[in-house]
Order: C-alpha cells, then structure tokens, then sequence
C-alpha cells in the first residue's frame, strides 16, 4: 500500500531521531531500517532522506563523521545529540496525543473529551 | 545516467560550491550500497550502478532541495564575494559615524565610547545572522572569496572617497570635512611618497572572517587538508559493521566474494575525479 506523501511528510524527522536512538547510522542503513521495521511500508527516498539528515545536523539534533573500512569504503555516519533526543522526546509525545486524537475519531467514539 | 553526470546535475542546483564535495561523497557511498545487492546476485558493476542512480530520483529537484538547505549569501555563487565588499563598504561609509563618536582618534578598532561598541556589536550580530541563514562549513574557498570581495569593495570605494575628497578637503570624508580618510600614510620605500596604500582597516578584514567562522555549522575538531577543500570533522569511532566489514564477513555472517572487495576498494584516490565511465577496466583486481 503507497502511503500518500502528506501523511509522510510530517513524520520524517521523527522517524530518522527514533532509529538514530539506541544506534550511530549511515543514510543507506536508515532506509533498510526503515523498510525493515516498518514492513516495507515506509519507503523513504534519497531526495527526502539525505536533505533531512542534513538539515537536522544544522540545528544540531544530530552529528555526523566519517569512518572509512578496511576495504576502502568511506560512510557518513550520524549520531544523535542531547538536542536531537529532546526533539524526538517532544515529537513522540506530540505524535502520540495526535493519533490518539484522529483514532477517537475514526472510531466515532464522541464521550472521549478533552485530554 | 552516468553517476557523474548525475552528480553534476545536483551539484548545478547547489550555489554553495563547498559543499559539493562532501555531497557526492554521501551519495556516492549511498549508491554503492544501494548497487551492492545488485552486485552480489551477479549484475555488472557499472549496470548497477546506472541501476542505483535511477532508483535515486530526479537529481534537479533533490539539488533545489540542498540549496533551500545551503544557501549563499544573496542567493548567488558570487555571495561571498559581494558580501564581503558590501562590508568593507558600509565600513567606509560608517566610519565617520565612528569617529563622531569617540574621541577622534584613527583606529577603527579603537574606541573609547559605549555607543561605538554597540554599533559594531549591532553590526556584528546582523552579519551573523544573515550568514547563519544557510549552512555553512569553513573552507579556505569560502575565506578567498570573502578576502576577494573585501578587496574588491576596497577598490570600489577608497579611490572614489580620494578623488572626490580632492573636490573638498583633500584626505578628508567629503561630507564630513573634519573626519579623515583611514588610509595607511605611504611605509613603502619604493611607492612614490603620496601613494596611499590599504589602511587600518586591511587589518578589519577579520571582521568578516570571523563572522564567517561563527557563523559556520561545525566548528569542532576542524583540521585544514589539501587540496584546500574542506575542513574535515573526524571522530576515530569503531562500529560493529566497520569491524565485520575488516574481517572480511558482511553483517549477515555471509563471506565477502571478490566481486564485493574489489567494488569496496575501487577508485579510493578518485573519489570527485572527473571520470566518463565505471568499467572493468577501472577493477584492478579483475
């Protein structure tokens, strides 16, 4: 199922912060992952992936740096600062109370109130 | 399309040219991963490659999207370049205001009143600011082209204030007579003895430059290399994978066949070079 691109807008931040959590990765191994976990239900592209790492290092929720292998191969890996767990603390909050509120009302249930 | 013209046809979108370097690193790296799988099956290396590179997506748009993210002062590639030379400018043009200020000594650097430290603060802070719009990484490129404008403004704006000085009082800020023109008095024993040469304010070139490197996104651990791309930021971590990939093993536990190692090894010292085609001609190993 091709999940529409509006809905996956908002939510690249958090995802990227939520896998770079427990793990320092390279951008090739965020969308394995993502794919992975998600059970290839999130596809995420190059053009919005690469943009979003990056621009997420500029506001200093993450770091990047280079490690070069054995064999020669160079990967940009990037790890999550202070401020990027804040973030992604703030966001999972935020995203929960918000699916908590369309679910509500997908199931019409009309005596949920006010959080 | 060939992985190099597809980097270029990104890199056309970024004005900010420091950056290009370590973009088509990323990508680069991406793509080769992205190939890997490809290679393993048995697909030539060059028709997984062209494989990767289509998978990625429209390169124009993805370099627009780079841009909105770089950004050069004014939106130009010549950004650098004009904004150091409007400083120098408004430098000039300010200076009397300056000098009003303090107690009418020459020194741009020298001031003895609060409201001159926080103009320049003022100055300082606005500059910052408008630099910090885009990304920036410190690079030696990035400091030629704000000395290159900085001189150019000086050129632009010296000889016009001497010349029309001369029409009033000559040396001398033709709107305010008694603020004198910091240019340097003539040290140089082979220049004629009434050839006025960079001022003081030569020495404020370090305005910008400094303003320039606070501005930048990553200042820690920044070692200068050659060619004078990039300053680069390192951290020796270890990670499992890089260690699995050392022994020779992938992440799976699976052996590294040749036709893995030699596309690992490939063209290590031409990573950025400017090449037309990946063929087996380029896998020394084969």
């Amino acid at each position: 199922m091709k999940i529409n691109k509006e809905l996956m807008k908002g939510s690249t931040t958090i995802l990227i912060l939520k896998l770079l959590e427990k793990e320092d990765m390279y951008g090739y191994k965020i969308t394995q992952e993502l794919l992975k976990r998600s059970g290839s239900i999130i596809d995420m592209k190059e053009g919005t992936l690469y943009p979003m790492l990056h621009s997420l290092e500029k506001d200093g929720a993450v770091e990047a740096y280079w490690i070069d292998s054995n064999e020669g191969r160079r990967r940009k890996y990037y790890k999550i600062t202070d401020k990027g767990r804040d973030m992604l603390g703030k966001k999972t909050k935020e995203w929960n109370v918000f699916a908590k509120a369309i679910s509500s009302i997908l199931e019409g249930d009309e005596s949920y109130g006010y959080i | 399309m060939d992985i190099y013209d597809y980097f270029d046809a990104i890199c056309s979108e970024v004005k900010y040219k420091s950056v290009h370097k370590e973009l088509k690193n990323e990508l680069r790296s991406h793509i080769e991963d992205s190939a890997a799988e490809s290679i393993k099956q048995g697909m030539s290396y060059s028709a997984a490659i062209s494989e990767a590179v289509g998978r990625m997506g429209n390169p124009k748009e993805i370099g627009k999207t780079f841009d909105r993210l770089y950004r050069m002062p004014f939106n130009s590639k010549w950004g650098f370049i004009i904004w150091g030379a409007l400083v120098i400018i408004i430098i000039y043009l300010g200076y009397p205001l300056i000098y009003k200020l303090g107690d009418g000594t020459i020194g741009i650097l020298r001031f003895n009143n609060i409201f001159i430290g926080i103009i320049l603060f003022a100055f300082f802070l606005i500059n910052m600011l408008f630099l910090k719009r885009g990304t920036k990484i410190i690079t030696l490129r990035d400091m030629a082209q704000i000395a290159l404008g900085y001189f150019i403004g000086w050129f632009i704006t010296v000889p016009a204030l001497i010349h029309i000085a001369n029409l009033y009082t000559p040396m001398h800020y033709a709107w305010v007579s008694d603020v004198p023109l910091p240019v340097a008095a003539p040290y140089f024993p082979l220049l004629p003895k009434n050839f006025s040469v960079f001022g003081v304010e030569y020495f404020a070139l370090w305005f910008p430059l400094m303003t320039y490197m606070l501005s930048a996104t990553s200042r820690k651990k920044f070692k200068l290399t050659f060619p004078l791309y990039t300053f680069r930021l390192y951290d020796g971590k270890m990670l499992e994978d890089f260690n699995a990939y050392a022994d020779g093993v992938d992440e799976n536990g699976n052996k590294i066949t040749n036709a893995f190692l030699p596309m690992f090894g490939l063209e290590r010292d031409k990573y950025g070079e400017r090449k037309k085609h990946i063929d087996s001609e380029d896998r020394e190993m084969y």
